[in-house]
C-alpha cells in the first residue's frame, strides 16, 4: 500500500514548487529590466555579463523569492494559529461559515504537512543561499533575511504544536464513555 | 514480496517528492556569468570581490604602457566632451564651461596622481 503521508506532501509540495519557480523565472526578468541588464539564454541557463550584474540580479532574486516564500508561510501560520480546527474560537467559526469560508478551518495533519512542505523550502533556500553568500554570489543580508524568516516560522510552528500536543494530553483526561448519552432519535 | 514492491514503491514516492523539493532551489543554480568578460577600465570603481581590473588597484598588475595609453584616452574624451559641449551653448554658459573646465582638469590632474599614489 501507498504511504498516504508521501503521496500527501507531494500533493501540498507542488504549488509551492510551482509559485517559487515562476517567482524566480519571473524576477529575474523584472529585476534584469528594471536595472537595464542584459542577459542569454542558453543551454547551460541564463547567462549575465559579468559577475557585478550575476551579484544584483541573484540577489534580489532571491529576495522576490523570500517574499513568495514569506506569504506562503504566513498563510499556514495564520492557519495554524487562528483556524486550527483544534482551538479555533466559536466565533471565528460562526463568522468563518458565514462569509463561506469554512475551507479554511483545517486539522493538524494538513496544517502541519503543508507547513512542513514550506519550512522545507525555508530551509533548501538558506542553506544555498548561506553557500552562495560566503562565495560572493550573494548580498550576506539576503542570507541573514532567509535566517530570520526560518527562525521565526519554526518557533511559531513549535509553539503551535506544543500547544496541540498539551490538548491532547488534556483529552485524555476526559471520560470516553457513552454509555449514558443520548443518541439522536433514541428518546422519541 | 509484497512487503518489497510496497518499499520500492514508496521510495519512488519519495525521490518525486525529494525532486519537487529540490526543483525550485536547483532552478537557481542555472544563472551564472561570463567568466571570461573581464574588463580593463580606467574607472576608479574598484571592488575587491569585482573581477574587473583596474588602473587603481596596485594588485592588478596594468601595464605601465597600458596605463599611460587608457589615461591619455581618458584625456582626449574629456577635451572631446567639453569642446562639443562648449559650441552648442551661449556665451555666459561658455564662461561657465571655462569655470567647469579648469575644475575637471585639476580634478583630472588629481586622478593622474592617484595611480602613483597607490603604487608608492
Amino acid at each position: 500500500m501507498l504511504s498516504k503521508i508521501l503521496i500527501r506532501l507531494i500533493d501540498k509540495a507542488i504549488i509551492p514548487a510551482t509559485l517559487l519557480l515562476a517567482s524566480r523565472i519571473i524576477s529575474i526578468i523584472l529585476i534584469s529590466k528594471y536595472l537595464g541588464i542584459d542577459f542569454k539564454i542558453t543551454q547551460d541557463g541564463l547567462i549575465l555579463q559579468n559577475s557585478y550584474d550575476y551579484l544584483k540580479v541573484n540577489s534580489y532574486s532571491i529576495l522576490f523569492m523570500v517574499v513568495v516564500l514569506v506569504i506562503g508561510l504566513g498563510y499556514v501560520v495564520v492557519k495554524a494559529l487562528l483556524f486550527h480546527s483544534s482551538h479555533i474560537k466559536p466565533t471565528t467559526t460562526a463568522k468563518l461559515f458565514s462569509i463561506k469560508a469554512q475551507s479554511l478551518i483545517q486539522n493538524s495533519y494538513e496544517i502541519y504537512t503543508q507547513g512542513s512542505v514550506w519550512l522545507s523550502y525555508s530551509y533548501l533556500l538558506l542553506i544555498l543561499t548561506a553557500v552562495m553568500a560566503m562565495s560572493n554570489l550573494v548580498y550576506p543580508w539576503v542570507f541573514y533575511s532567509i535566517l530570520g524568516v526560518s527562525i521565526l516560522v519554526t518557533l511559531i510552528f513549535i509553539f503551535d504544536a506544543e500547544e496541540e500536543i498539551k490538548m491532547k494530553k488534556n483529552e485524555e483526561w476526559l471520560d470516553n464513555d457513552q454509555k449514558y448519552l443520548e443518541k439522536p432519535g433514541e428518546l422519541e | 514480496m509484497k512487503k518489497i514492491f510496497e518499499l520500492g514503491l514508496n521510495g519512488i514516492l519519495f525521490f518525486i517528492f525529494l525532486a519537487i523539493l529540490v526543483l525550485p532551489i536547483a532552478f537557481i543554480g542555472t544563472m551564472s556569468y561570463e567568466e571570461g568578460s573581464n574588463v580593463l577600465s580606467a574607472q576608479d570603481t574598484y571592488d575587491s570581490n569585482s573581477k574587473i581590473k583596474s588602473i587603481g588597484d596596485p594588485d592588478a598588475n596594468v601595464p605601465d604602457e597600458v596605463e599611460e595609453f587608457i589615461l591619455k584616452l581618458e584625456k582626449e574624451y574629456y577635451q572631446k566632451q567639453l569642446e562639443t559641449s562648449a559650441s552648442n551653448e551661449t556665451d555666459e554658459e561658455i564662461h561657465e564651461d571655462e569655470k567647469q573646465t579648469n575644475q575637471m582638469e585639476t580634478g583630472n590632474d588629481e586622478d593622474d596622481e592617484e595611480p602613483e599614489k597607490l603604487s608608492n
